[in-house]
C-alpha cells in the first residue's frame, strides 16, 4: 500500500482503494488523496523537471495554487497533481528525461540573456533564438475540447468569505448570526484548513484542533452557509468577482461573484528555506506535512529534518514523533532554547541527492556534519498569503514579526472600502486568535451592512482580543499595524536577519523560484550589477513571480532577500503589485461563459 | 543647459540617452512611481514596418534599424526576433484596401504577401481560416522584450551622467516670460531650461496646466497572458474582424488583448471579465489549438489616444520656450520610442528638424495636416 504509509492509520476518512498507472507501473492509493500525496505515499517524489535547466523536481507545497511540478494525466499535458484526486485507472506520466544538449544550452536559457559576443552576432544570433525557444522545458498546450453548455453560476451574497479554515468560518458563523447571505469559497477538499491537521491542542483552544474546527463546520452549515469546496477564488475584476473550480474533471466550472462585503481568510504561506539544491524533490513545506501526515496517514520520510524551530517546526516535529520518524530540527538561532532536540547555530545546509534528496551536509559554527534523510521540511518562516488583499487594492506593508501584511485596524478593516482580513492572512499566530479575529470580521461586515446590533458584540470582542494579543506575546506589532493603519505612516523595519536564508553566498544552485528556475544568484545580480532594490524592477529583470504561481512561493522571499543584502527596509523594497488571475484557467472555460448573465 | 525629462518610459529614457551623447551633461529623468512604471512595460513589446499612412511606415522603419542595433547599443539583450505579422482579412474590401496600401510598402521596400485561405492554413495549420478570405504578411515585423529596451537606455543613460529620480512626481511645469524654468515636485522645485514631458498617458495634465490643449486622452487597454507552452507561434497575428491578436513570447507565454467599447480617462490600471470573456471566445474560435491553453495573468495599460491616432513629437514655436513634448502615441509609442529619442535630441539641442519628424510636430492639428492612421493594433 505505499512505503510511507504510517503503521497506525489515524487518519479519518480514507475513501475507497483505487489502482492507477504511473508510467506503466501501477500503484494503489485511496479516492481522497490527491495524486500528488498518492505517489508521495508510494515513493515516488521525481514528478517532471523544471523549466530553464530540467531539474528534477517535485511537489513542494500541497497547496492548489503552489504549481511547482505538472504532470501528464490521462493524456492531458501540464496538470496541476496536487489538484486532482484519484480514480481507477487514472494514466500519469511524469517527465523524467532531459534532454542531452542541454548542458551546452543551459547557460543560453539563462533568464538575463546578457550573453554579447552571442548577440552581436547578427549571424548567431538567430540560430541561437531557436535554439533558447526550443530549449525551453514547456508542454504543449492541453487538446481537449469540453462541450459548450458548461454553466455559468452567478452567485450574489452579501459576504463572500475567501478561505475556509478557522478564521473563516467563525467569520461566517457571525456573519450569519446577522442573517447575512454568506458564501464560503475554499480550495482545500474539505473546510477546515490546517487545523483539521491538528492531532493536538491549538494554543488557547481546549480540544484538538481537528475535532474543534470539525464542529465550527458543523455550525456554520447548520446556520445555512453556502459553500463552495475545491473553489479557488481568481480574482476582482472591474466588472465582478470570478471563482473558478477545476471540477469536473476536465471542464471545470466558472463562478461569477458579486457582494458587497468579502473577508480575506487565506491563511498563511509556508516560505521555502533558500540553500543549495533546496528544489530536490523531497523538500517541502510544513503544511504539506501536517496535512500528509494527520489527513492521509501518509508519513513525508523516515528520516525528516525540519529547517526551523518555530511553533510551527515543534508542533511539526512532535507529530512525527508520534508516527516514529527520525526527526531533527535545524534551526539558525544560537545558543539552547531548551527545546528538546534540536540543532542550534546553524549556518549552512547543502542537499545533495540525485533525483531526490538523500543528504544533508550542515554547517554549525566551528562544526560541519552530514544527515541522512529522505525528507526536507521548511518550516523557518510564514508569510500571510497577502494575493488576495493585495489584488483588491487593500495597502501592503511589512512588520518585522508578522510578515507583509495587508495594514488592518483592530476591527479587521483594511484600507480597501469593504474588505476585511481574518486570521492567518492578518499576521495572526496560529489558534485562538484566527478564531476571534474571524469573529470580529464577520461582525465587522454586519456592521458595514447596516445591522447596528453587532456593534456591541463587536466592542466586547475586540477588548477580549486585544487581552488575548497580550496573553500571546504579540501585542506590540499588532498594534503597530493598527496605527499604521490609522496613520497611514508605514513603519521603517530592518531585517537583520533572514530565518529562511540557509547559504552564505549568492549561489547558483540555491533556488528562489521553483517555477522558472530563479536562483539567488540571479537575484543578486539585479541587486548588485544592475543596482535594482525596488521589487518591482527586480520582478521585470529577473522574471521573477512572473510563472504560474503568480509569486505565491517567492514573491515575499525575494523582497526580504532584496531588503537583506541592500541593507533597505522591506518596506522600500515593496511587494510587486499583484494582478488577477490567482490560479490559471484555461481559454476553452472562460470562453464557455456567459457574461450577460450578470 | 539643464535639462528635465518627465517620465522613464522608452521615450524618457531614449531621449535621455540620445542627449547625454550628444554631450548634452545636466539630464535629470523624473519618474512619479519606479522605472519605467508607465506603458513601456505594459505594452505587447511588438515592433512593425506596416502603417496605413506613408509617414508613419517611413518613421517605424528608421526605428526598427535602430530596435535591430539596440543591444550592441546599450549592451542588454532585448532578444530581437523579426517574426512577422500576420492581419486575417474578412472581407474584399480589406483585402483590396490592403493591396492599395502594399502599392505604398513595394514603395519604401518593405512589401508583405499576401496569403490565400489554404496557404494560410498550411503555414499556421493552429488557426482556423474557414470564414478568412486572404491573409497578409509583414515578414519585416517582430519583437523584442520590453524591459531590457527600457533597462538598456536607463543603464546606457545612466552611464553617461543622466540621473533618474524616482517616487518624483512633477505636479506642474513652471514658466516665467513665456519661457520653461523648471519644473514643480511635492519635494521642491528643480530649475530647467527645458522641459521635456514623456510621460505617456499622464502628458495631458501636465500640458492643460500649461493652458495648452492637443486633442489626446488616455484609453485604458487590456492584455492577456497564457501560461508557457512550446514556442510555435512565430508571428503576430492579428484578427482585423474582431480585433483580437495573439503572440507568444520566447519564453513561451501567449500574449493577447482585444477590443472592448473604448473606456477614456486615466481609469484605474484594473482589468475586466468583459475583456478577458471576450477574448477567450475570439481564441477560441480563430485558434482551436489553443483552447486547452491556459490565462495566467492580465493587466492593462494606457493608449495615450491622439486624435490622428499618430504620435506627437517636438514642439509648438508658439509654446513657452524650452517645452518640448513626446507624447500621443496611440499605442505605438513603444516601437517607436528609439528613434523619436534620437531625432527629439537633435531637435533639442541644436534646433533641427528632421524630415522624418517634421510631420508629427505638434502644429499639425490647427494646421489640419493630420496623419490619420488606421493600423493601430498590434
Amino acid at each position: 500500500m505505499g512505503a510511507l504509509r504510517a503503521k497506525d492509520l489515524t487518519a479519518d476518512s480514507q475513501g475507497n482503494v483505487v489502482s492507477i498507472d504511473v508510467n506503466g507501473a501501477t500503484i494503489s492509493g485511496f479516492t481522497s488523496e490527491s495524486i500528488s500525496v498518492a505517489l508521495y505515499a508510494n515513493g515516488i517524489k521525481f514528478l517532471g523537471r523544471s523549466k530553464k535547466l530540467y531539474r528534477p523536481r517535485g511537489f513542494f507545497s500541497l497547496h492548489p495554487q503552489a504549481r511547482t511540478v505538472m504532470v501528464s494525466i490521462n493524456g492531458i499535458p501540464a496538470m496541476n497533481p496536487s489538484e486532482i484526486y484519484l480514480t481507477d485507472g487514472l494514466k500519469v506520466r511524469t517527465q523524467q528525461k532531459r534532454p542531452l544538449l542541454m548542458r551546452v544550452f543551459e547557460s543560453m536559457v539563462d533568464t538575463s540573456l546578457l550573453h554579447k559576443p552571442l548577440v552581436k552576432n547578427r549571424l548567431i544570433w538567430p540560430i541561437a533564438l531557436k535554439f533558447i525557444a526550443n530549449s525551453i522545458n514547456n508542454p504543449e498546450p492541453a487538446k481537449y475540447e469540453i462541450s459548450h453548455s458548461v454553466s455559468t453560476i452567478v452567485e450574489n451574497a452579501d459576504l463572500v468569505i475567501i478561505g475556509g479554515g478557522s478564521a473563516g468560518l467563525s467569520a461566517a458563523i457571525e456573519a450569519r448570526k446577522y442573517d447575512l447571505k454568506v458564501l464560503q469559497i475554499d480550495d482545500g477538499v474539505e473546510l477546515g484548513g490546517e487545523m483539521l491537521y491538528d492531532k493536538f491542542e491549538p494554543p488557547g483552544i481546549s480540544e484538538p484542533g481537528h475535532v474543534f474546527v470539525k464542529n465550527l463546520r458543523r455550525k456554520a452549515l447548520e446556520l445555512g452557509v453556502r459553500v463552495l469546496s475545491k473553489t479557488t477564488f481568481v480574482g476582482f475584476f472591474e466588472d465582478a468577482a470570478l471563482a473558478f473550480s477545476p471540477y469536473p474533471l476536465n471542464v471545470g466550472t466558472p463562478y461569477i461573484i458579486s457582494a458587497k462585503a468579502y473577508i480575506v481568510a487565506t491563511g498563511t504561506v509556508d516560505l521555502p528555506c533558500i540553500f543549495a539544491n533546496n528544489d530536490l524533490p523531497g523538500i517541502i513545506d510544513a503544511s504539506s506535512a501536517l496535512m500528509m501526515l494527520n489527513m492521509h496517514g501518509v508519513i513525508p520520510g523516515k528520516n525528516v529534518a525540519i529547517l526551523g524551530a518555530t511553533e510551527r517546526g515543534l508542533r511539526l516535529a512532535e507529530n512525527l514523533k508520534k508516527n516514529d520518524v527520525n526527526t531533527v530540527v535545524l534551526d539558525k538561532s544560537c545558543g539552547n532554547t531548551g527545546k528538546g532536540d534540536v540543532i542550534h547555530g546553524v549556518k549552512e545546509i547543502v542537499a545533495i541527492g540525485k533525483e531526490m534528496v538523500k543528504l544533508l551536509k550542515v554547517k554549525c559554527e566551528g562544526e560541519e556534519f552530514r544527515l541522512n534523510v529522505d525528507c526536507v521540511i521548511c518550516a523557518a518562516s510564514t508569510n500571510p498569503d497577502i494575493r488576495i488583499s493585495a489584488q483588491a487594492g487593500a495597502k501592503i506593508a511589512y512588520v518585522k514579526e508578522l510578515g507583509f501584511l495587508p495594514l488592518h485596524d483592530f476591527f479587521m478593516r483594511t484600507s480597501k472600502d469593504g474588505l476585511f482580513v481574518a486570521g492567518g492572512a492578518s499576521g495572526s499566530p496560529y489558534g485562538i486568535l484566527h478564531i476571534i479575529e474571524g469573529r470580529i470580521a464577520g461582525l465587522s461586515a454586519a456592521v458595514m451592512l447596516n445591522k447596528t446590533s453587532a456593534e456591541a458584540e463587536r466592542e466586547a470582542l475586540v477588548k477580549e482580543y486585544r487581552s488575548l494579543l497580550q496573553k500571546f506575546g504579540i501585542s506590540d506589532p499588532k498594534e503597530k499595524v493598527f496605527r499604521s493603519f490609522e496613520t497611514a505612516l508605514i513603519p521603517d523595519e530592518k531585517i537583520t536577519e533572514l530565518p529562511t536564508l540557509f547559504c552564505s553566498g549568492p549561489r547558483r544552485d540555491a533556488f528562489v523560484c521553483f517555477c522558472e528556475d530563479i536562483r539567488l544568484w540571479d537575484l543578486h545580480r539585479s541587486i548588485s550589477v544592475y543596482g535594482f532594490t525596488c521589487l518591482e524592477k527586480v520582478k521585470r529583470s529577473t522574471g521573477i513571480g512572473t510563472a504560474s504561481c503568480q509569486g505565491r512561493l517567492c514573491l515575499v522571499n525575494s523582497a526580504l532577500y532584496i531588503a537583506y543584502v541592500a541593507g533597505l527596509s522591506p518596506n522600500a523594497v515593496g511587494i510587486a503589485r499583484q494582478r488577477p488571475l490567482t490560479i490559471s484557467m484555461p481559454i476553452n472555460l472562460l470562453a464557455a461563459m456567459e457574461m450577460n448573465k450578470t | 543647459m539643464r535639462i528635465v525629462i518627465v517620465g522613464s518610459g522608452v521615450m524618457g529614457l531614449s531621449s535621455a540617452y540620445n542627449l547625454a551623447k550628444l554631450g548634452a551633461k545636466n539630464i535629470i529623468i523624473l519618474e512619479k512611481e519606479y522605472l519605467s512604471y508607465g506603458s513601456t512595460v505594459r505594452s505587447a513589446s511588438r515592433f512593425r514596418v506596416h502603417f496605413w499612412t506613408e509617414e508613419n511606415s517611413r518613421f517605424a522603419l528608421e526605428a526598427k534599424k535602430i530596435m535591430l542595433k539596440l543591444s550592441s547599443i546599450t549592451g542588454w539583450n532585448i532578444i530581437v526576433t523579426t517574426g512577422g505579422y500576420l492581419w486575417l482579412l474578412f472581407s474584399e474590401e480589406q483585402v483590396k484596401a490592403f493591396r492599395e496600401k502594399n502599392k505604398m510598402w513595394e514603395r519604401l521596400g518593405i512589401a508583405g504577401k499576401f496569403l490565400s485561405s489554404s496557404e494560410i492554413k498550411e503555414r499556421y495549420p493552429y488557426i482556423y481560416t474557414d470564414d478568412v478570405v486572404e491573409g497578409f504578411f509583414g515578414p519585416q515585423n517582430g519583437s523584442c522584450f520590453h524591459s531590457y529596451v527600457a533597462f538598456g537606455y536607463y543603464k546606457a543613460a545612466t552611464k553617461l551622467g543622466a540621473r533618474l529620480f524616482e517616487k518624483s512626481p512633477v505636479k506642474r511645469v513652471l514658466v516665467e516670460n513665456n519661457k520653461v524654468i523648471g519644473v514643480e515636485l511635492p519635494q521642491g522645485n528643480i530649475e530647467a531650461d527645458v522641459v521635456l514631458l514623456t510621460a505617456g498617458a499622464w502628458t495631458d495634465e501636465l500640458l492643460i496646466g500649461l493652458g495648452i490643449e492637443l486633442p489626446t486622452e488616455p484609453e485604458r487597454k487590456e492584455i492577456a497572458l497564457t501560461e508557457s507552452y512550446k514556442y510555435f507561434i512565430k508571428p503576430l497575428i492579428i484578427d482585423f474582424g474582431t480585433s483580437a491578436y495573439i503572440g507568444q513570447a520566447l519564453k513561451g507565454e501567449i500574449l493577447g488583448s482585444i477590443e472592448i467599447p473604448a473606456k477614456s480617462g486615466l481609469l484605474p490600471l484594473e482589468n475586466t471579465l468583459e475583456f478577458l470573456v471576450k477574448w477567450a471566445k475570439a481564441v477560441y474560435k480563430r485558434f482551436p489549438a489553443l483552447r486547452g491553453a491556459r490565462i495566467m495573468r492580465c493587466w492593462s495599460g494606457y493608449y495615450s489616444m491622439s486624435a490622428d491616432s499618430s504620435h506627437i513629437m517636438g514642439r509648438d514655436p508658439e509654446w513657452p520656450e524650452g517645452l518640448y513634448v513626446s507624447y500621443g502615441d496611440s499605442g505605438h509609442g513603444f516601437m517607436m520610442g528609439p528613434l523619436i529619442g534620437k531625432l527629439l535630441a537633435k531637435n533639442i539641442l541644436y534646433g533641427e528638424i528632421d524630415e522624418l519628424m517634421r510631420p508629427f510636430l505638434p502644429t499639425r492639428f490647427k494646421e489640419g495636416k493630420l496623419i490619420p492612421e488606421k493600423l493601430v493594433i498590434g
